[in-house]
């Protein structure tokens, strides 16, 4: 559901949770959980409890830390290397030497690499109909059946794949163009 | 696995942004109430001694008589504070 | 994608462990591997029809994404079988009950259950990709359309055996739908490919 929040870029976003508003602040969690989700599940492979406390650490820093923050406009970057920071805090505190292959600089890099072309693709399909957007999520994010998508947005099972597929076409239009 | 963006590529990335379990989501929009919530505790603990005693004694059962729900890290982290050595 | 303990055989060292004595890997993994098997044909087919299928490319990407379901899914279904097995065993051998085997009975369905679910939406792509994609490849998408129907009536049926599932549940329920439109769905694939 789009609100006023959701048009606002991440400068303005920030500066609000700054100003203490509250609903700046969920909008902030809303807008980035999955990022910050991807980087410890996926990134750092953080077993499920580990997970958990490094996804709550991260958002208590970002909040006691946000006035550290020296340029508005890259809060992006700056969540990221807070997140990895406190994955690896985490890491070390709990006494384990993770082996270098396991999550190796570059492993992490190329990771972080496509989870910020993943936000930049999350942000463009906020862009397309209503319809697109639940059925990229629910097919490719939330692993749903087409016939479960299919009973919840009430449209012919039949269909949905092609509807996937133009709605893939129209995101890759977009994107190309922004280009 | 930078490349074109085709509709290959974008269907990997759109897997890759998976939604956080809706706990967690919930627990880091509350934190601002929870740290209001941290700070009104301690800040009566350093002023009440019969409180901050009764905080040491039994935790959960001090804050729920206080009318408290406090989350899991807030109560580890007033834990962290007043646990008995 | 990613490397687990079977995805990282090779599929001579996992058919060697599908022929060994031990019950995992067993019809359940095979049936999540075969799924991913149709699902990287579907991938093929609307590569190569990239040309003439406008949807070709939101196909192809939606067969990647099964695919990735699918994969995890052979492990998946090894490990909840063999921890079902161990309960029953336990069960059989006079320990007390814990409430711990109706659980570990219930993963073991619901395991397969995803592996149908995975097979109907492969079938229906598949159907799709002989209807629509290049005439030279449409056996094939026939072919990976009857695989996921093979794989979804193999999994519907672990479902149905399971110890913890009865008639009328709803996972039964939703196996064998599963099952019926992938079935459809092979047929339609078959027709289109004639």
């Amino acid at each position: 559901m789009e609100t006023a929040l959701s048009t606002f870029t991440d400068a303005e976003l920030v500066r609000a949770c700054r100003a203490g508003e509250a609903e700046a602040w969920n909008e902030l969690v809303e807008r980035y959980s999955r990022y910050v989700y991807a980087i410890v599940t996926q990134g750092f492979r953080l077993p499920p409890a580990d997970a958990e406390d490094a996804f709550q650490e991260v958002f208590t820093r970002v909040y006691t830390k946000l006035d550290t923050l020296r340029d508005d406009d890259a809060f992006r970057p700056w969540l990221a290397q807070l997140t990895r920071r406190v994955c690896l805090d985490l890491i070390a505190a709990a006494g384990r030497v993770q082996p270098v292959e396991e999550v190796g600089a570059d492993d992490t890099t190329a990771a972080l690499d496509d989870f910020d072309e993943a936000f930049t693709v999350r942000q463009a399909v906020s862009e397309l109909s209503e319809s697109c957007q639940e059925m990229l999520d629910r097919f490719f994010a939330r692993d749903e059946s087409y016939r479960t998508i299919s009973e919840d947005l009430g449209l012919p099972v039949g269909t949905i794949a092609s509807r996937i597929s133009r709605c893939l076409r129209s995101l890759r239009s977009q994107l190309e163009g922004k280009k | 696995m930078r490349g074109i963006l085709d509709e290959e590529r974008i269907g990997f990335l759109l897997r890759v942004l998976r939604p956080a379990p809706q706990g967690w989501v919930q627990a880091a929009k509350e934190l601002p109430a929870a740290r209001r919530a941290m700070d009104e505790i301690v800040a009566r603990a350093e002023a009440d001694a019969e409180f901050q005693a009764a905080l040491v004694a039994d935790l959960e059962a001090a804050l729920a008589r206080e009318g408290y729900e406090p989350s899991r890290a807030l109560v580890d982290e007033l834990r962290r504070r007043y646990a008995r050595d | 994608m990613e490397g687990d303990e079977y995805l990282d055989l090779t599929i001579g060292d996992f058919l060697e462990r599908l022929g060994t004595g031990r019950p995992a890997p067993g019809s359940g993994s095979a049936s999540a591997l075969t799924v991913a098997f149709a699902a990287g044909l579907v991938t093929m087919v609307a590569r190569r029809s990239s040309d003439s299928w406008e949807e070709a490319g939101g196909v192809a990407a939606q067969a990647l994404a099964l695919q990735a379901r699918a994969a995890p899914l052979v492990l998946a279904d090894a490990q909840v079988w063999e921890e079902a097995l161990t309960a029953l065993d336990s069960a059989y051998g006079g320990a007390a009950p814990t409430g711990d085997l109706e659980r570990k009975l219930e993963l073991a369905a619901a395991v397969p259950l995803q592996i149908a679910e995975a097979a109907a939406d492969t079938a229906r792509l598949a159907a799709l990709a002989a209807e629509h994609g290049d005439g030279q490849y449409r056996a094939d998408a026939a072919a990976a359309a009857v695989l996921s129907a093979a794989a979804a009536r193999a999994a519907a049926h672990l479902v149905a055996v399971n110890l913890a599932v009865r008639e009328g549940d709803d996972s039964l329920e939703s196996a064998r739908i599963s099952e019926a439109v992938a079935g459809e769905a092979a047929t339609r694939a078959l027709e289109a490919a004639a």
